[in-house]
């Protein structure tokens, strides 16, 4: 019903309906006047993630497993929700240090390294290259249906004819054209391609019509609403597991899910239109949900096509990939089928077009240019204007990726290898993730760690999907796949270490990303980063923390740049016209004049490696630009290290100032340690002098005067044994205390009963308390638990306490109250007298070595000082406690307790 | 310090939702049984969407307010430093 030449006449004409509106994007752009400047153009670009594999493979997935092809959109949505946190993230470091694709983004990340750079750019060309050749098949595929059509007889057709009767092969072509005028026009600062936005955008608009206009004419048309659909499809038991997810595995869902979820920013396409093309952030706010909102648009009505295709053929082999197509046609509405086409023809090309510009910006400056710059630098520092020599790199890239695209698809023609394309190249991109999202959220990340990885993921991706599809293709012996490499079990690719029962996708995901993402990890922290690893790692994770335009303020220098070099460099790699511009721009941003600098200064150097790396790349851009810097410029490493050094100096500073105060507070401690010895000592030979004063006064007058009075003589003599007791006394109190203090003491430690002991203390101070007419009250808790303790010198403690209240109520007289009660800390022992009371200032020094209260207004000292500091130190070494209560005027209570002991 | 665009938190917040939403232990309960339907649609399918464009929603209401707010912020020249996310 449609002639041959008619739907290749409406393809050409498509293509160059595109042509114009590319050109007309382009040429708006060049007034300053974008029309892709907008959040819903940018939406629409990203739209270029759904390809011909989803608008004909979606059906046919879901005519063979239901809602299994969901995952690949809700993935893309899941990532979206974060898109303000993780993708804005990515869009401003891109812009603030120019990125042009994600090759030079990872480079870039990881201290600029080529080696990182080509790596990815190898791997994004290996895995893309069978998609690519996906989307011409397709086209090709496509075109056969729509003029081959007839009767019943859709078994697939094959590219059969010569290359020359192959209408992919002038699609590839024209694809070339398209992507070269539209994709290298100029070599520009920014990398974006205004035009071929604009065009896919456009392609987007009609591959989503066609698609929903397919849905309603299935659903509306042949079917009475997709109840009706439903209905009938449930009728057959043949399909009924499409209703249910019994035959998806968890594990499958989730690999699934994750793989679109990072594909979505992975994928070099999807990184050119989301980071690259990118105008403005703030599009990305309105594109987080428009975007899943366009992906929802073009899945509703992917189950009433495939279910509705079930039910039309279901006794007829028709491979359900056609249905798009074959539904229209089958129904006999020619037009919609041919439109229905030129939506699958808007898929492929935009996937090939953006595809192949991010590939062959990717092959110049991350493959090409390094290795030219690094084999023949001198020479090629000698030549003219190299911005041609750049631009004609790519060109030749773009035309050799669709002819290689296009050779594939016609080599490999229906085997297997084709069919799963779709996922593993999203399973090659995929092991870019770890590197970009472990980069700007981990600092830690080194480029040894994303190259291990790397390369640990992709040889894994090889092993477990590439290999195993060319055996069962037949390219290599089958038995890889049933019995392993050389017979070995455990290493067979679909099965590996015997992990089995996973769909063949996701256990290469589980693997692969077990590899990159350990050796990432593992060799991120084993070895330290270099100096510019370290410095962009900051410059990327703390992107937002950089002020606007000064980012990466990261060289010191001495060196010298003549301003003249700088410039002609640039003009000639980026053109002398753009170049131009761009430090005009410069000049005036800064309000100088480029002319009368007498040398470039690090931001001007900065400026002039931005302005490269726009073109070719950060890694090369630094190459270059380090080329015409001449004299000792301090190198990146270098200043880094005076960073450290100076970082290591000021924490020895720290450290030392720290020591210096410690050192001071142990000072301080000493100087307290020896006033308090001296004190010690003076008050001590005072306390000395005092009865021996008084012995050798009293001696003196018995020795010198023989007829003093029996009487008096006795009386004298009475004093002087007073006085040499006192003496004894103090000496083995002070004795006694420093051995406490030096705990040079030997004690006894035993359980004992602490009511007896005091009743024992009590018997030995009866005598002298009566004498005073001191009464005494004892009030003893019965039935103590044992307190664990050394018996003597409790003893001394408790007769110091009873001697101590004896004293001060020997005037008075009174009522001594002892009484032993249980507390919560043990034992607690009462000595209650009431006398005089101690004053509140006395009470806190009470304890204090020779300290005794009250003692400037009696005048008369009754003890050394030295029972109560004796009896605390005794009490808190037995881990007890010692304190005083007391009211003036009423009374003091002396009290300890002593813990029982755990036998309870 | 103050913050603008939407906060991080909500945004995980999002993402969480949208993982349990679209997995396995939840989307047994639509998946329970084979023949139930609405207005003849299979349960599982209806869920499924449905449930995709309440997250959308729910994202659009979220991401487009902060974004409204930043930008008028943006114009104001509020902004000096903005939380990255560490």
């Amino acid at each position: 019903m449609l002639a041959p030449w008619f739907i290749f006449a409406i393809s050409i004409g498509y293509l160059c309906l595109l042509f114009a509106i590319a050109y007309y994007g382009d040429s708006r752009a060049d007034q300053g006047s974008s029309i892709v400047r907008n959040p819903y153009i940018y939406t629409l670009s990203l739209a270029v993630y759904c390809t011909s594999w989803t608008y004909y493979g979606s059906v046919g997935r879901a005519a063979s497993g239901g809602v299994g092809f969901l995952p690949i959109y809700l993935g893309p949505t899941l990532m979206f929700t974060m898109g303000w946190f993780v993708i804005r993230k990515i869009i401003r470091i891109s812009k603030t240090y120019n990125i042009t694709s994600i090759a030079d983004f990872i480079s870039s990340r990881y201290g600029k390294s080529h080696l990182l750079g080509g790596l990815v750019t190898v791997i994004a060309l290996i895995g893309i290259l069978p998609y690519i050749s996906l989307q011409l098949k397709a086209v090709s595929t496509s075109f056969d249906i729509l003029v081959r059509y007839g009767g019943d007889e859709f078994s697939l057709p094959t590219a059969n004819g010569t290359v020359l009767t192959d209408t992919a092969f002038y699609v590839s072509l024209l694809l070339a054209a398209f992507t070269i005028l539209f994709g290298t026009r100029h070599i520009d600062a920014t990398e974006q391609h205004q035009g071929m936005v604009a065009a896919i955008a456009f392609e987007s608009i009609v591959k989503l019509v066609a698609f929903l206009a397919v849905g309603v004419f299935v659903t509306f048309s042949v079917f009475d609403g997709p109840g009706d659909i439903f209905r009938q499809a449930s009728a057959r038991p043949e399909l009924e597991a499409l209703f249910t997810m019994d035959h998806i595995s968890d594990g499958q869902w989730w690999g699934l899910n994750l793989l679109a979820m990072v594909a979505i920013v992975c994928l070099p396409r999807q990184f050119q239109v989301t980071i690259v093309e990118n105008m403005d952030e703030n599009h990305l706010a309105k594109a987080s949900w428009l975007f899943p909102l366009y992906l929802f648009a073009i899945n509703l009505f992917v189950l009433p096509i495939a279910m509705g295709g079930l039910i039309l053929y279901g006794g007829i082999n028709i491979d359900a990939d056609t249905f798009v197509l074959a539904v229209p046609i089958s129904e006999g509405n020619a037009w919609l089928a041919l439109f229905a086409f030129i939506g699958g023809l808007s898929a492929a090309t935009g996937m090939v077009i953006v595809t192949t510009i991010a590939i062959s910006t990717m092959v110049s400056n991350d493959l090409i240019m390094p290795f030219l710059l690094r084999v023949g630098r001198l020479h090629l520092s000698e030549s003219g204007d190299l911005s041609g020599l750049l631009l004609g790199i790519r060109r030749m890239a773009i035309i050799l990726i669709i002819l290689l695209g296009y050779s594939y698809f016609r080599l490999v023609g229906e085997a297997y290898a084709l069919v799963t394309i779709g996922l593993v190249a999203f399973a090659a991109a995929a092991q870019f993730a770890p590197a970009i999202f472990g980069g700007i959220f981990w600092r830690g990340g080194t480029r040894l760690g994303a190259l291990t990885g790397l390369i640990a993921g992709f040889l894994v991706w090889v092993y477990t999907l590439v290999l195993p599809s060319f055996a069962r293709s037949g390219w290599i012996d089958e038995t890889l796949i049933t019995q392993g490499p050389f017979g070995i079990e455990s290493l067979i690719p679909y099965a590996l270490f015997g992990l089995d029962g996973m769909d063949h996708i996701t256990h290469a995901l589980f693997w692969s990303m077990l590899a990159n993402i350990g050796c990432y990890i593992f060799f991120s922290i084993y070895r330290a980063p270099s100096a510019l690893e370290k410095n962009q790692a900051t410059l990327f994770v703390e992107v937002f923390r950089q002020k606007e335009g000064r980012g990466d303020r990261d060289v010191f220098w001495r060196g010298h740049a003549a301003v003249e070099d700088l410039i002609s460099l640039a003009e000639r790699f980026v053109g002398k016209r753009r170049a131009q511009r761009g430090f005009a721009k410069y000049a005036a941003d800064h309000g100088i004049n480029l002319k009368t600098l007498p040398s470039a200064d690090a931001d001007l150097v900065k400026y002039t490696e931005r302005l490269l790396a726009g073109a070719m790349g950060g890694a090369s851009a630094r190459i270059l630009v380090a080329s015409v810097v001449k004299g000792e410029g301090v190198q990146v490493d270098e200043m880094m290290e005076i960073v450290d050094e100076a970082t290591q100096v000021i924490e020895y500073s720290h450290e030392l100032e720290k020591a210096h105060a410690e050192l001071k507070e142990a000072n301080e401690q000493l100087k307290e340690l020896d006033r308090m010895k001296d004190e010690f000592l003076s008050t001590v030979t005072h306390e000395l002098r005092t009865p021996l004063t008084s012995i050798r006064a009293f001696t003196e007058i018995l020795q010198s005067d023989p007829d003093i009075p029996a009487a008096k003589r006795q009386e004298f003599l009475d004093i002087v044994v007073k006085e040499g007791d006192r003496l004894t006394r103090l000496v083995n109190q002070v004795l006694d205390l420093a051995k406490l203090e030096s705990q040079r003491l030997d004690w006894n430690i035993e359980a004992f009963d602490l009511p007896e002991l005091v009743l024992d203390g009590t018997r030995r101070v009866e005598q002298l308390l009566e004498k005073s007419r001191i009464g005494l009250s004892l009030n003893l808790a019965p039935n103590l638990p044992l307190v664990l303790g050394d018996k003597d010198k409790i003893l001394q403690v408790i007769i110091n306490l009873l001697s101590n209240a004896q004293k001060v109520m020997e005037e008075s007289g009174g009522t001594l109250t002892i009484s032993v009660s249980k507390t919560e800390h043990g034992a607690q022992v009462t000595v209650a007298d009431n006398g005089p009371g101690i004053a509140k200032e006395d009470q806190e020094r009470i304890f204090d070595r020779f300290y005794q209260a009250g003692q400037k207004e009696r005048g008369n000292p009754m003890g050394v000082g030295l029972g109560l500091a004796i009896s605390q130190k005794i009490i808190e070494h037995l881990n007890g406690h010692i304190w005083v209560e007391s009211e003036p005027g009423v009374g003091s209570a002396f009290c300890f307790t002593l813990p029982f002991i755990r036998s309870e | 310090m103050h913050r603008p665009g939407p906060k991080k938190e909500k945004t995980i917040g999002l993402f969480l939702l949208g993982l349990v939403l679209f997995t396995p232990p939840f989307l047994t309960i639509f998946n329970s049984d084979p023949l139930a339907t609405v207005f003849d649609i299979p349960l599982l399918y209806v869920y499924f969407f449905v449930a995709w464009f309440f997250l959308i929603a729910l994202v659009a209401f979220t991401v487009g307010r902060a974004a409204r707010s930043y930008s008028l912020e943006m114009k104001s020249g509020e902004i000096q430093t903005e939380d990255d996310g560490d």
